[in-house]
């Protein structure tokens, strides 16, 4: 039961309307998109710092915990409220506050959608670069929490590299900026500790993100191989070229089923796999790599290799990539995905191994991942209703965060560890190395008041996991 | 580890001398030493390749001299991932060279780039031109391994070019100056050298036009090249350019930038230049440097003309001093040179300086002060609204602020 006072205390700050604590009004704020459920106690939607501020002020007030959560589209669990407390929703900080054309940049609210802005400034001639696959609906705010990537990230980089500042609250309610509107602000760079820091150190409340110019010229290809190792070695091939694309994406057979039953956008059935392989920039420089790449996948026994002639084949390319994680549910009720990352050469040697583990755990996994990374998304597709199948599921997506890790990669490319992986960290790192971790956290949000029980393993405040307190003593 | 106490002075910082030096050889036994040190609280300064020790405030105490020369050195590239990951001993410009071998490279070109260990460049962080066409080094980062003042050597990231594993400790040690702890390995992902590079340069006395035409020269190089506008006196002015990219590319780039030239009425002459004279100007204020004091502006992109214009301003009236200045209107930095001579007249041409940059809500820091005393300069300008939780930070990481302490922001 919720503290009738607090309840009275939230209202005043948003309103009435805006905040929820009955039962069936919490129920949806359970989910993000992972498996991972758990309800908050109540949900509150701010509409501006000031209004998180006194939010904040208030949970450390009644002693509760604060889960930030922006559209719920994330993929670790990261804005499931596992030990309960007051889920803030920042959806209705939805405003592009102002566009600098000349400086490019923008300053924006965390609620705005991710393609919002893309689309907002390209009348401006410029984009924002991350491009998550659920950049429709996805916030900027979530994306700075999760430092997340996506397709294009492969040449334009991930989240923190294109964030120049964030206004934040922090723990104790303080509203203060980090980072400036140029690099090279003198001392520490306390903004590139705070993305990808999982809403575990303040609030992300506004935020200047660099644009960049609209490329002159793009093309997609579409390159189709009879296996997916020959798919992955034509990628460990372009990159070794020294070409970097925008972004190189493989589907695998299953993939592409799933894709053509639902999307149709005119994948090759008889494909074992399918890149999708886009350059950017001048047209003379897009031309001439077009060419290479052409050369590359043909001397690597590609069944065929075609260019988007327009936009619409373009788009159409893209719709199929972007639609995939859905249209799995046309093979099976329910998939459960796995974001791990190798060394690029490693790609042919890791799907083999994935293979393995589905022919192991009698289920079929697909493949669509950002290759030209390494960042694999393999997904295990089951039915939830037969029984013994969470577990069976699970075990498979460890075994293969461990064959990532095995070849020298590591457990998550842009979901984020949250709660799905927070056990996985010892996978990776020591105890010592978790310490350095948790001591930046100690100093934006001592208390682990802010989204508990994420990242690491352990229970809500963290210092379960061992040697924190002996070295602050 | 290696004890000497003898010919302490080489590792002389700001005047002060530490009473022993240590050779650590290993990150373990670097790590040990650190935990020792923070044990007895004796204040410890790392000396990489030793060159930009100028760098930063006056320690507040210097016991140890940590000399980091007879750690390993070691490069493992792997060129089919285009990753490296080196020893933080390793030279630049040897991890360049090895690169370069397999036509790849980490494009930076910060002040003495070649003269400096990865784990300085690393420490110090400077802006060097080729920011402008691929971004910062913190961007390059991927992994890294530091020795603690809690005697552990422990690491964030990894060796895959997209980690979002953990939190992001690498970018809180880079520009950190060691303060947070010591960088013993890094992670690179790197990218292939561009098929070319040429470097160019225009003279002239009239600086209005070199001004104006260093902007315009930026925007049409966009991410292919930058301009550098060099006032040495207001006398003569140079625009030294790179241009970078496929051969088409940086053809057809000259070719705008000559069709540019041609636009003026003046005589402006485009001439071809060796790379040795374009790395003397990354090298601007660091080459001779005891006789002058260095400055550096960042700002907006769009303000770093105003701001010029009104450091123009001062070195034209003849009562005050002249102010030499290299200026990058692509990524909003002016660096700055004055005498250390006249102690007074250098102090208020900086305080004016600071004044008319804060107007445009931009930083000033001194990056190198030569011989001039650092007492009479505020080293690191105006302190950040997120200070209070830099120094929690540094509490956190070195609770008994043993690393480099004093020399940071704020006297951290």
């Amino acid at each position: 039961m919720v503290n009738p006072s607090l309840i009275k205390e939230l209202k005043k700050i948003v309103g009435e309307q805006y905040v929820m604590h009955h039962a069936d009004e919490l129920l949806v704020f359970q989910y993000d998109g992972s498996t991972d459920k758990a309800l908050p106690d109540v949900v509150v939607f701010p509409k501006s710092s000031e209004d998180i501020s006194l939010i904040v002020k208030t949970a450390n007030k009644y002693d509760q915990y604060i889960i930030p959560r922006g559209a719920g589209t994330g993929l670790s669990g990261g804005a499931v409220p596992m030990y309960g407390g007051i889920e803030l929703v920042l959806t209705r900080m939805n405003s592009i506050l102002s566009v600098d054309i000349e400086n490019r940049l923008a300053l924006v609210e965390p609620g705005v959608v991710n393609l919002d802005l893309s689309k907002y400034v390209s009348s401006m001639g410029l984009f924002y670069a991350p491009d998550p696959s659920s950049q429709i609906s996805c916030t900027i705010g979530g994306n700075i929490a999760e430092n997340s990537g996506g397709p294009h990230c492969l040449k334009y980089g991930v989240t923190t590299n294109h964030v120049m500042a964030c206004e934040i609250v922090t723990e104790n309610g303080e509203i203060i900026w980090l980072g400036g509107k140029f690099r090279n602000v003198p001392g520490y760079d306390l903004l590139g500790g705070f993305v990808g820091s999982e809403g575990m150190m303040g609030i992300a409340t506004k935020i200047i993100v660099n644009l960049l110019p609209i490329p002159q010229s793009v093309k997609t290809h579409l390159a189709s191989f009879a296996t997916i190792e020959q798919a992955s070695f034509a990628v460990s091939s372009v990159i070794s070229s020294g070409l970097i694309p925008s972004a190189i994406e493989m589907m695998d057979k299953l993939t592409i089923e799933a894709v053509e039953n639902v999307v149709k956008c005119g994948y090759p059935d008889t494909a074992g796999a399918v890149l999708l392989i886009e350059l950017d920039g001048g047209n003379e420089e897009v031309s001439e790599q077009s060419k290479q790449i052409m050369d590359i996948c043909n001397s690597l026994e590609c069944q065929d290799i075609s260019v988007a002639a327009s936009l619409e084949e373009r788009n159409a390319l893209w719709r199929g990539r972007k639609g995939a994680l859905g249209a799995l549910g046309s093979l099976a009720p329910n998939y459960f995905l796995v974001d791990g990352v190798v060394p690029r050469t490693k790609l042919p040697e890791t799907l083999q191994t994935i293979s393995r583990i589905s022919e192991k755990i009698d289920l079929p996994i697909a493949n669509v991942f950002h290759a030209g990374d390494g960042n694999l998304h393999p997904c295990i597709l089951f039915n939830e209703q037969d029984s013994g199948m969470a577990e069976k599921v699970l075990g498979a997506g460890g075994e293969i965060l461990q064959a990532c890790v095995d070849v020298g990669g590591t457990l998550t490319g842009e979901h984020g560890v949250g709660f799905e992986k927070k056990e996985f960290m010892y996978k990776i790192f020591s105890n010592s190395d978790l310490d350095q971790m948790l001591r930046l956290k100690s100093t934006f949000a001592p208390n682990g008041r802010l989204n508990p029980g994420k990242v690491f393993p352990g229970g809500p405040k963290c210092f379960d996991m061992g040697s924190y307190n002996t070295f602050r003593s | 580890m290696v004890s000497i106490d003898y010919d302490l002075d080489k590792y002389k910082v700001d005047g002060l001398t530490p009473s022993k030096t240590i050779s650590p050889k290993t990150p373990e036994s670097l790590a040990d030493l650190l935990r020792i040190a923070s044990e007895n609280s004796w204040k410890v300064i790392p000396f990489g390749f030793g060159n930009m020790m100028n760098i930063g405030s006056i320690p507040n105490g210097y016991d140890i001299a940590i000399d980091l020369s007879e750690m390993p050195k070691y490069i493992q590239h792997n060129s089919e991932d285009l990753t490296v990951t080196c020893s933080s001993n390793t030279s630049f410009g040897e991890l360049n060279l090895k690169l370069k071998e397999k036509q790849q490279w980490l494009p930076f070109d910060s002040p003495l780039i070649n003269h400096q260990s990865v784990g300085g460049i690393l420490a110090c962080n400077l802006p060097g031109s080729l920011n402008a066409c691929y971004g910062y080094i913190r961007d390059y980062v991927i992994g890294m391994k530091t020795a603690t003042p809690f005697g552990q050597v422990t690491k964030s990231g990894g060796t895959v070019v997209k980690n979002v594993t953990g939190f992001d400790l690498t970018r809180l040690h880079i520009g950190a100056l060691g303060t947070l702890g010591i960088i013993t390995e890094a992670s690179f992902k790197i990218i292939p050298i561009p098929e070319r590079q040429i470097y160019l340069k225009i003279d002239n006395e009239n600086i209005d036009v070199l001004t104006d035409l260093s902007s315009r020269l930026n925007s049409v190089l966009k991410s292919f090249g930058v301009a550098e506008l060099l006032i040495e006196s207001l006398g003569v002015s140079t625009i030294y350019i790179t241009c970078v990219g496929t051969e088409k590319i940086v053809n057809e780039k000259v070719l705008e930038i000559k069709t540019i030239l041609f636009d003026h009425d003046i005589d402006l002459t485009l001439k071809e230049i060796e790379e040795d004279e374009w790395l003397n100007i990354q090298d601007y204020g660091w080459i001779d440097s005891e006789n002058v004091v260095l400055g550096r502006i960042n700002c907006l992109p769009t303000d770093t003309v105003k701001i010029l214009q009104q450091i123009n301003l001062l070195s034209l009236d003849s009562t005050k001093q002249k102010i030499h200045t290299l200026t990058n209107s692509k990524r909003g930095l002016i660096k700055y040179k004055l005498p250390v001579e006249n102690i007074e007249d250098t102090t208020q041409t900086i305080q004016y300086i600071r004044d008319n940059v804060r107007k445009y809500n931009g930083y000033t820091v001194i990056e190198n002060s030569g011989t001039f005393d650092k007492n009479k300069l505020n080293i690191w300008g105006d302190l950040p609204d997120s200070f209070p939780l830099m120094k929690k930070l540094k509490s956190e990481f070195d609770p008994v602020n043993i690393l480099n302490s004093g020399r940071f922001i704020g006297g951290i």
